[in-house]
């Protein structure tokens, strides 16, 4: 099979379960740009999140049976899976170095309100419009936990607020995320 | 942890945003329940939709990825078992259904090691495997009877014949109801030494490695002792030594 253009990422997963390699290059061409979009986000380093690409691909090579369709879309799982990655190497990091991450990030959020350009997709577009209707204290939760790698502990630290609360704020806010996706008719990326 | 206490954790796990310990007790309760689990997947539906970013990756990263496909694993075995005449050894079987897991990795590397030390022990009496082969082949000549052709003449027998991408026929196989297998006659062109033929058989549609059958194979036998029966048999060129997974595309295959 030549042309795998018109295939679901479902049945790519299914042809990489049996040593397709021209299937994987098919996930990676529709999936590489955002698994790497995330983990640069998160890490603000290319050759780390370079990194967490390799494993994230070599992973679903090795283990395709970990991709479980009923449980959700490809682009999903390989997002979870750079986030995870992403945040572990994170952690792992010395001060200093999170340290310069937190800088990016604050120049990344700058750049992203002034020029508009930091969200490619039309999907992306409409996340963010989304994500902007929520509550500031909710958003800033979400924000601090999901693009910086903070623990919700963490987070409680940061925004000097108790952890009950910072568990609340990011329970509602990913409800009211959920529902103003729905509302914006925002779906998986599943094919 | 109670239900409720993990119902709670479930929107700060979709975010990663819990230390290692409290995401273990959660994960643990969710595998457990399925309202978590369906919350859980709903959570991490929203999460990667807010994580989804697009950044072209480096041209060369691909690359990289591409590269590291077929990577061996610490601790595997170098070496994979030589097909000759099964008078000499003992017989491989198809170990695993479908693809090699970490856990089945293990047991795919035992096997191989105790057929390793098979090979070791041939080595002592025939030297390598090239010198096998042509000892064998004489063996072969002297007998009284050609395993190939009474296998031929064997009621129940089955010719499994090998073709590349354009049809053209690679090699031809005799197979047994016993799982008894030979190589009858092959198109296969002489390798440089630093290369081998590999045997592998389609089980459950992925490759499970028979094994290595030289540069230049002339009498190959094997055993198919696995359950399921392979469905096809299938040749690769590999990297002198066999590979645990096939490291090129497929030379030719046959439906068994």
């Amino acid at each position: 099979m030549d042309d795998l253009s018109e295939v679901s990422d479902a049945q790519l997963v299914t042809l990489v379960a049996r040593y397709s390699e021209v299937a994987l290059a098919e996930i990676y061409r529709r999936h590489g740009g955002a698994v790497f979009g995330l983990a640069s986000r998160v890490l603000s380093n290319t050759s780390e999140a370079e990194d967490v690409v390799q494993e994230v691909f070599l992973r679903l090579w090795n283990s395709p049976e970990r991709f479980d369709p009923s449980r959700g879309n490809l682009r999903s799982y390989l997002l979870t899976q750079s986030h995870a990655r992403a945040v572990d190497t994170i952690r792992s990091l010395n001060a200093k170095r999170r340290r310069e991450i937190n800088d990016a990030h604050a120049v990344a959020r700058a750049g992203y309100d002034l020029q508009h350009e930091a969200w490619d997709l039309v999907m992306s577009e409409e996340v963010s419009r989304a994500l902007a209707t929520l509550p500031d204290d909710e958003r800033r939760a979400i924000e601090l936990a999901y693009f910086e790698g903070h623990t919700y502990v963490q987070v409680a630290a940061i925004l000097n607020e108790p952890e009950g609360t910072i568990k609340g704020r990011i329970r509602n806010g990913m409800r009211r995320m959920r529902g103003e996706l729905a509302r914006r008719g925002v779906q998986g990326a599943d094919r | 942890m109670t239900h409720d206490e993990a119902y709670e954790l479930l929107a700060p796990l979709a975010l990663d945003a819990l230390d290692a310990v409290t995401r273990l007790d959660v994960e643990r309760h969710v595998l457990e329940c399925l309202r978590c689990q369906g919350e859980l997947d709903t959570l991490r539906e929203v999460a990667s939709a807010m994580g989804t970013t697009y950044r072209d990756p480096p041209p060369e990263l691909w690359e990289k990825i591409a590269g590291r496909l077929y990577e061996r694993p610490k601790g595997e075995p170098s070496s994979l078992p030589v097909l000759v005449p099964n008078d000499r050894i003992v017989p491989i079987g198809l170990v695993r259904a479908g693809r090699v897991s970490a856990r089945t990795r293990g047991y795919v590397a035992a096997v191989s090691a105790a057929a390793a030390a098979i090979i070791v022990a041939l080595a002592v009496s025939l030297g390598s495997a090239h010198g096998q082969i042509a000892n064998l082949q004489s063996a072969l000549n002297k007998s009284n009877e050609n395993p190939v052709l009474s296998a031929l003449t064997t009621p129940g027998h089955q010719i499994v014949t090998l073709r590349n991408g354009q049809h053209h026929t690679v090699a031809t196989f005799v197979v047994l109801r016993s799982g008894q297998g030979y190589l009858v006659r092959d198109a296969m062109p002489a390798l440089n030494n630093n290369k081998t033929y590999q045997l592998w058989g389609i089980v459950n549609g992925a490759p499970v490695s028979i094994g290595v059958m030289g540069p230049s194979p002339s009498q190959v036998s094997f055993t198919l002792v696995s359950s399921p029966s392979p469905s096809a048999l299938a040749v690769t060129v590999e990297p002198a030594g066999g590979s645990l997974k096939p490291a090129r595309s497929i030379l030719a295959e046959g439906a068994v």
